[in-house]
């Protein structure tokens, strides 16, 4: 092992995932070599120092007006759940269309774009609807055009999915 | 109803699915401090963290429903509350951020160091933290792409594995690696250069 397989490995030597005759060979070089030490050494520090900056109290203020935010939109939540209800179908499979044509024709704008490129990668039915539009956005099948349409309930609150 | 049975997953989901006000509470309670660590870290701004906050809490509310559990419920939370921050950080002009190439270790032909490397990691334990390192650091966090900083955010600062860190962002684990074994490269080195010539660039 040389010097640049030496950093190559450090991530691995770090998370515990080096294979057990790496980790020696890493253990023979580090006697031999203070320049890769000094590197080790100062790599394990940058982790280390950087986890400290994590912010993890939340002020005792912003934790209770959020708390209030969050009850009051969960009420108001049940109180919408009806309205969600009457959306019909017919306007769920308009927008699935609309989102499949604009997704593939670049025309999508860019919040609506990034969610649905991740539900792309979390989920086989809908992606090939997003991926070149090579499916023409007719025949979308019913549990593609559930999950397409609920993609616009992950736009911050106030976002029109198609920028309108 | 006790919150103890609402710390399970799956119960607390069924309740949230019944729109039952003590779940919300049991829900918030066990995330809001994660969610909001996790907002600051990544946007890097109290209001904007609240705002992203908000948000993670009101689409979990809306979509429960169709949550299928085919991931766990933490890092379902946590990818909703990664997408938000996305989100408003390509809303936001960001400052420039550095190009992490050229701070990358050089090596000769042979794979050796091309230049030496100083050990500054005992000078930082006897004047631990202070305000100004603390600070540097931050810049340099923030001076990283996104591509980069949200990976080393979930893995060094929130300390997930790589394993959950992959899930939560839709990435191959050796991606996940890859791309935290890069930024950790990069802030070596700015604080290697910090350490020694005592200034930020
Ligand atoms: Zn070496």
């Amino acid at each position: 092992m040389n010097c640049k397989e030496l950093v190559y490995l450090l991530g691995d030597y770090f998370d515990g995932s080096m294979e057990p005759h790496l980790r020696q060979e890493l253990g023979e070089h580090i006697k031999l070599c203070d320049v890769c030490t000094n590197f080790l050494k100062t790599y394990d520090k940058t982790r280390i120092l950087c986890r400290s900056i994590r912010c993890d109290e939340i002020p005792p203020e912003v934790r209770d007006q959020l708390k209030a935010f969050v009850v009051q939109k969960a009420r108001e939540h049940r109180a919408d759940i009806e309205r969600y209800t009457t959306c019909t179908i017919e306007e769920r499979i308009l927008f699935a269309r609309r989102l499949v044509d604009l997704f593939a024709s670049g025309d999508l704008p860019p919040a609506l774009t990034s969610i649905a490129e991740q539900h792309a990668h979390h989920c086989a039915a809908c992606a090939p609807f997003l991926k070149t539009g090579v499916v023409p956005p007719g025949s979308i099948p019913a549990e593609v055009v559930d999950h397409l349409a609920d993609l616009a309930d992950e736009l911050p609150p106030g976002d029109f999915p198609f920028g309108d | 109803m006790s919150t103890d049975r609402l710390q399970d997953d799956n119960l607390l989901l069924e309740e949230l699915r019944a729109g039952t006000e003590a779940s919300v509470e049991a829900l918030f309670e066990r995330f809001h401090g994660k969610i909001y660590s996790l907002a600051l870290s990544i946007l890097k701004n109290d209001s904007d963290a609240q705002e992203a906050a908000q948000d993670v809490f009101i689409t979990v509310i809306r979509k429960v429903g169709t949550f299928k559990g085919d991931s766990a419920l933490y890092s379902w939370i946590y990818r909703i509350c990664v997408n938000s921050c996305l989100m408003r950080l390509r809303s936001r002009r960001r400052n420039e951020t550095v190009s992490i190439e050229e701070f990358m270790p050089v090596f000769t032909e042979e794979g050796m160091h091309a230049s030496l490397v100083d050990d500054w990691s005992k000078e930082v334990e006897r004047n631990l933290l202070n305000k100004e390192l603390g600070g540097v650091i931050q810049r340099y966090t923030d001076s990283l792409s996104e591509k980069y900083r949200v990976v080393f955010v979930l893995s060094d600062v929130e300390g997930l594995s790589n394993e959950e860190t992959s899930e939560i962002l839709g990435l191959s684990v050796p991606a996940v690696k890859s791309r935290l074994h890069r930024a950790r490269l990069y802030l070596r080195e700015r604080l290697t250069r910090y350490m020694t010539q005592g200034k930020v660039e």
